[in-house]
């Protein structure tokens, strides 16, 4: 059943597998740039669960990863384009049920590539901090761990919804890149809308840091409202979309 | 899933090449022009060296016993002083720092060396990710 459910067929793509390598690569190093500031020094509070908030959160949202996120959506469109996707022509499941899978299975790796990527980040980081206080590694893991899925699973499925409705890798590629240059440079929009996101793993990270250091530390916590929720809402609402429009699809 | 490890794996490594590279330039470019920044608060107990390499041990209590042998310990020419509390300074080199306040607050830290302290973490990370290539490679007889 685990087997079934998440596909191992995935593994076999060597252009994807290319693309996890690029992915855990940027990754590592962004985090590893956010959480050292750049090497510029560190000014802000100096007790140690004001600096642990301030370093860990200090980041943006990684470019490069973001992209290589999209491109890793339009992927299956290769894969049926080469006839590697093979299973989904033979298999007697609905499209729909398929694409779910696909999603759940990428889903799993980028939480497995983002969570490798955090620790070892963080350690390469701070090592003593790491060693000392691990509670400090896990706050960064979860930190990292939900903002990027907050940021690169909404711009994944972009990518994924572009490929299935056009079913051809290099136009899925081209539409999903002019997509993301247009709403994340030229408008903005989708920034803002990225940036939304980053603000509930904050909470997240203020409210345990609260709670752990009673006493020594007081941050003072984000005011959630619902558009910081909208990263969600659109998740599950693509997820739908992309479920029905497999299902009433024709096998060709 | 195991495959995609692999592959996870070959990230990991190149990007432990690549801060570790960076790291060497920046070192060389603090050590040569800069030296090392330290941000010492009043009534701080702990605090972050940036860049982080250098290990810094704060000897807290302003008339504990820790301070105490530390001076005895030393020659007090080897202490550097500084009256620059809630500033960020710039350390040079390794050794006894004291810092005075107006208030007479005294706070004592000790640089036990100058430079990255995470080189251990880089070089374990990348032993260990190119083993796990090799055995992926040597299980599917590539070499």
């Amino acid at each position: 059943m685990g087997k079934r459910f998440f596909d191992t067929f995935t593994s076999k793509c060597l252009m994807r597998n290319i693309l996890i390598a690029l992915l855990t690569f940027f990754l590592t190093y962004d985090y590893h740039a956010s959480l050292v500031q750049n090497y510029r020094p560190f000014v802000g509070p100096n007790s140690f669960p004001f600096m642990l908030y301030y370093v860990i959160t200090y980041g943006g949202i990684p470019l490069i990863a973001l992209l290589l996120t999209l491109i890793l959506g339009t992927m299956i469109a290769y894969e049926k384009e080469v006839g590697e996707l093979y299973y989904m022509l033979t298999s007697q499941e609905r499209k729909g049920t398929i694409y779910v899978k696909r999603i759940l299975n990428d889903l799993l790796m980028l939480l497995m590539i983002s969570a490798f990527s955090s620790v070892i980040a963080f350690m390469m980081s701070y090592p003593s901090i790491a060693f000392h206080r691990p509670i400090s590694l896990l706050l960064a893991l979860l930190y990292f761990v939900i903002s990027f899925v907050g940021y690169a699973f909404s711009t994944y499925l972009i990518g994924f919804l572009i490929a299935i409705v056009t079913l051809s890798f290099p136009i899925a590629l081209i539409t999903s890149i002019a997509v993301f240059y247009l709403s994340y440079i030229e408008i903005m929009s989708l920034q803002k809308y990225l940036v939304l996101s980053l603000n509930v793993p904050r909470a997240v990270i203020v409210s345990i840091i609260n709670y752990i250091y009673r006493g020594q530390a007081l941050i003072i916590s984000h005011e959630l409202s619902f558009s910081h929720f909208l990263p969600l809402i659109f998740w599950i609402l693509m997820v739908i979309i992309i479920f029905i429009a497999g299902e009433r699809r024709e096998i060709p | 899933m195991r495959k995609e490890f692999y592959w996870v794996a070959l990230g990991i490594l190149l990007a432990s090449i690549a801060i570790g590279l960076q790291q060497v330039s920046v070192q060389r470019t603090l050590e040569g022009q800069l030296g090392y920044y330290i941000d010492v608060r009043e009534g701080s107990t702990e605090g972050i060296i940036t860049p982080y390499g250098a290990v810094i041990n704060f000897l807290t209590h302003p008339y504990g016993a820790k301070i105490s042998d530390a001076m005895y310990g030393l020659d007090s020419t080897n202490i550097t002083k500084w009256r620059s509390l809630n500033k960020v300074s710039i350390i040079e080199k390794a050794g006894f720092y004291l810092i005075t306040s107006e208030r007479d607050v005294n706070l004592m830290f000790r640089i036990e060396k100058v430079g990255f302290d995470n080189w251990n973490v880089i070089i374990i990370m990348t032993w260990l990710t190119g083993v796990i290539i090799a055995y992926g490679l040597f299980r599917r007889k590539m070499v």
